[in-house]
């Protein structure tokens, strides 16, 4: 059986329709100078020539507010969420760019790992993915520099735009053919001439996307860059605002707090989104904290991000998608602090762009 | 303790426009639930029989502006065990201290007139000037949520949890598009979350009510306004519009506007 079929790009919309009663559907939406993932309750209201979304997916895995349990301390008695979040409906996300599978995929390692997070496994199973391959360069990505413009995990349909506004469809995953069985008609096997249409849209893409860093001897750079004078030179810039970590698809820190209601009686317990980048985040009882000057928390985000992953993961954090970059309202790059450290250090040949 | 086991709590106005004493009112919906929790003993704008202290919690409104009020914030203060000033006026001086820009005499003579001796105005402070201030609810006006969480923390004996981090964290949870890159002064960076960042939720720049974030990086958002066209004036109007006493600060000097 052949996994490999073609759509006309129009007909994603009725799909979209089909698969309604199934699932709740997000999607790309334009806001404003930015896109999200939004419900769509109208698949005209999706965007597959979104350039990139602000936030990634992970808020629907790690949601940025979630009760985890809720505790009655009259009767001594505990309601986790947990059933509450397998009973969730099933979700489908429409148009998810390959760099933001990769970022799934590292969550995977993080949550799903060592020590398994059964909230975010419980929604990661309750989630089917429509994937879609850019074949032309977003504004401020640079995937193909940190190799994570090609995916072949991840995803249950995968789509790449071809000649003849159609998409070249990739089935994936058991999930996948759910979505075949709900497409019907809409989707016929692909033929030698399709196949050829795919070959020039991947052809197109490795000439279009650029390649500006590269990560050779990445770890040795980090290790002799402590001391950089371009930490203090960011740490003049940067306002420690956090918006580079809520923004990225693969910072993952959250806090929790009890939060009693005004009967005293009952509490929440509820995990929110954090970032290293705040005061408070290394904060400990005494009180001492590890990274008190507002630099130094910067400096360890980089850290984190390339070095931390690749000792704890054995691959860097950082997808390439450019969201920091975009979102920073000090115009700090991550693209540009590699850049410069690796010349610097290890004087990997770069070409600057991508 | 009052004699029914709660903590007592007075609340009191001081120079400002009385707005987050009117926020306390408008909890409505769960004023009675807090009357449960805890005994407010003391509040002019809504009692007509008021204790004179002591109190366990005493909540502080408005700018010290008068050397009347400084007699009184510290006779409060003599008198509570937790201290919390809140909103904008008593955290920060807030709109009334602009008047600490202009010539104190000169603005006597305009309000009051030539015969002014017996008008008492000193230069416009914040609670924190006088006095030793436990916790802060920033905000023009101070927000009524976190009023309530800062009440239940204090009537069980826990820290109120009241952020440190920018607006720009809750501005970004909500998926707003950034201001800044439509060329809007924000102020969100530089400024306190708390409010749900609801200016720019609804496309209005922040204005900086809550005041400036832990460890405030002025300089770097002096230098994004100032690319983006702004003058010095624009600059300093903004950063100084709802926090007059950050003039002040070493910080602040260090801009050398
Ligand atoms: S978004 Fe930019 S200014 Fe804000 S914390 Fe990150 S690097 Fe600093
Ligand atoms: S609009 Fe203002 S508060 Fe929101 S992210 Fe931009 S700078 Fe921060
Ligand atoms: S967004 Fe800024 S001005 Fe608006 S309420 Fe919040 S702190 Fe105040």
């Amino acid at each position: 059986m052949s996994s490999t079929y073609i759509m006309k790009r129009s007909d994603l919309l009725k799909l979209v329709q089909a698969a309604m009663d199934e699932y709740d559907i997000y999607g790309p939406v334009q806001r404003r100078t930015t896109w999200v993932f939004d419900k769509i309750d109208d698949p005209s209201r999706i965007d597959m020539d979104y350039d990139n979304t602000m936030m990634s997916l992970k808020k629907f895995f790690i949601p940025s507010k979630e009760v985890m349990m809720r505790f009655n301390l009259r009767e001594m008695s505990i309601d986790d969420s947990l059933p509450d979040v397998k009973a969730e409906r099933p979700q489908l996300l429409v148009g998810v760019h390959a760099c933001d599978i990769h970022a799934l995929l590292f969550l995977d390692r993080v949550f799903g790992g060592k020590y398994v997070d059964p909230y975010y496994v419980a929604r990661r199973e309750n989630t089917t993915i429509i994937g879609l391959n850019c074949i032309d360069p977003c504004k401020h990505g640079f995937c193909k520099s940190v190799n994570t413009h090609i995916v072949n995990e991840g995803y249950d349909l995968y789509l790449t735009p071809i000649t003849g506004d159609k998409y070249y469809v990739h089935v994936g995953s058991p999930k996948g053919d759910r979505l075949l069985t709900i497409a019907g008609k809409l989707l016929r096997e692909a033929t030698d001439e399709g196949h050829e249409a795919f070959k020039a849209s991947m052809k197109h893409k490795h000439e279009s996307l650029p390649v500006g860093l590269h990560l050779d001897n990445i770890n040795e750079t980090f290790d002799m860059a402590w001391d950089d004078p371009i930490w203090a030179r960011l740490g003049e810039e940067c306002m420690n605002c956090g918006s580079c970590a809520l923004v990225c698809p693969t910072c993952y820190c959250y806090d929790v707090a009890d939060e009693l209601d005004l009967s005293l009686s009952n509490a929440d317990r509820t995990r929110k989104w954090s970032t290293c980048l705040y005061h408070d985040f290394a904060l400990v009882a005494g009180p001492h904290n590890f990274r008190e000057d507002p630099p130094a928390r910067l400096k360890y985000r980089f850290y984190h991000k390339i070095r931390g992953a690749l000792h704890d993961h054995g691959i860097i954090a950082c997808t390439g998608c450019g969201r920091c970059i975009e979102h920073c309202p000090a115009g700090i790059s991550v693209k540009d602090v590699v850049y410069e450290l690796q010349k610097r250090r290890v004087g990997v040949p770069v070409v600057k762009g991508g | 303790m009052g004699d029914n086991g709660k903590p007592t709590v007075g609340i009191f106005g001081f120079t400002g426009c009385a707005g987050c004493q009117l926020n306390i009112l408008n909890i409505e919906d769960h004023l009675l639930e807090l009357l449960e929790l805890v005994d407010i003993t003391t509040w002019r704008m809504a009692k007509s029989e008021n204790s004179k202290g002591p109190w366990d919690i005493a909540f502080v409104e408005g700018s010290i502006a008068k050397q009347e009020e400084v007699v009184r914030i510290k006779a409060i203060r003599e008198n509570s065990r937790i201290l919390v000033a809140i909103g904008a006026c008593a955290t920060h001086g807030g709109l009334p201290a602009m008047r600490n820009f202009r010539d104190i005499d000169e603005m006597k003579r305009i309000v009051y007139g030539e015969k002014n001796d017996h008008v008492d105005v000193i230069p416009i402070k914040r609670v924190a000037d006088y006095i030793h201030v436990d916790y802060e609810l920033p905000g023009c006006p101070m927000d009524k949520d976190e009023f309530i969480r800062t009440v239940k923390a204090l009537a069980v004996g826990k820290t109120p949890d009241i952020p440190n981090y920018s607006v720009c964290y809750e501005c970004k949870i909500r998926e707003n598009a950034c201001l800044l890159k439509e060329n809007k002064f924000c102020m969100g960076p530089v400024t306190s979350a708390g409010c749900g960042a609801i200016c720019p939720t609804y496309g209005a720049p922040c204005e900086g009510c809550r005041g400036p974030v832990a460890q405030v990086n002025w300089g770097a958002e002096y230098k994004i306004l100032k690319e983006m066209g702004a003058t010095d004036d624009d600059i300093k109007r903004r950063f100084l519009k709802y926090c007059p006493v950050v003039a002040d600060t070493p910080e602040f000097k260090e801009l050398n506007f």
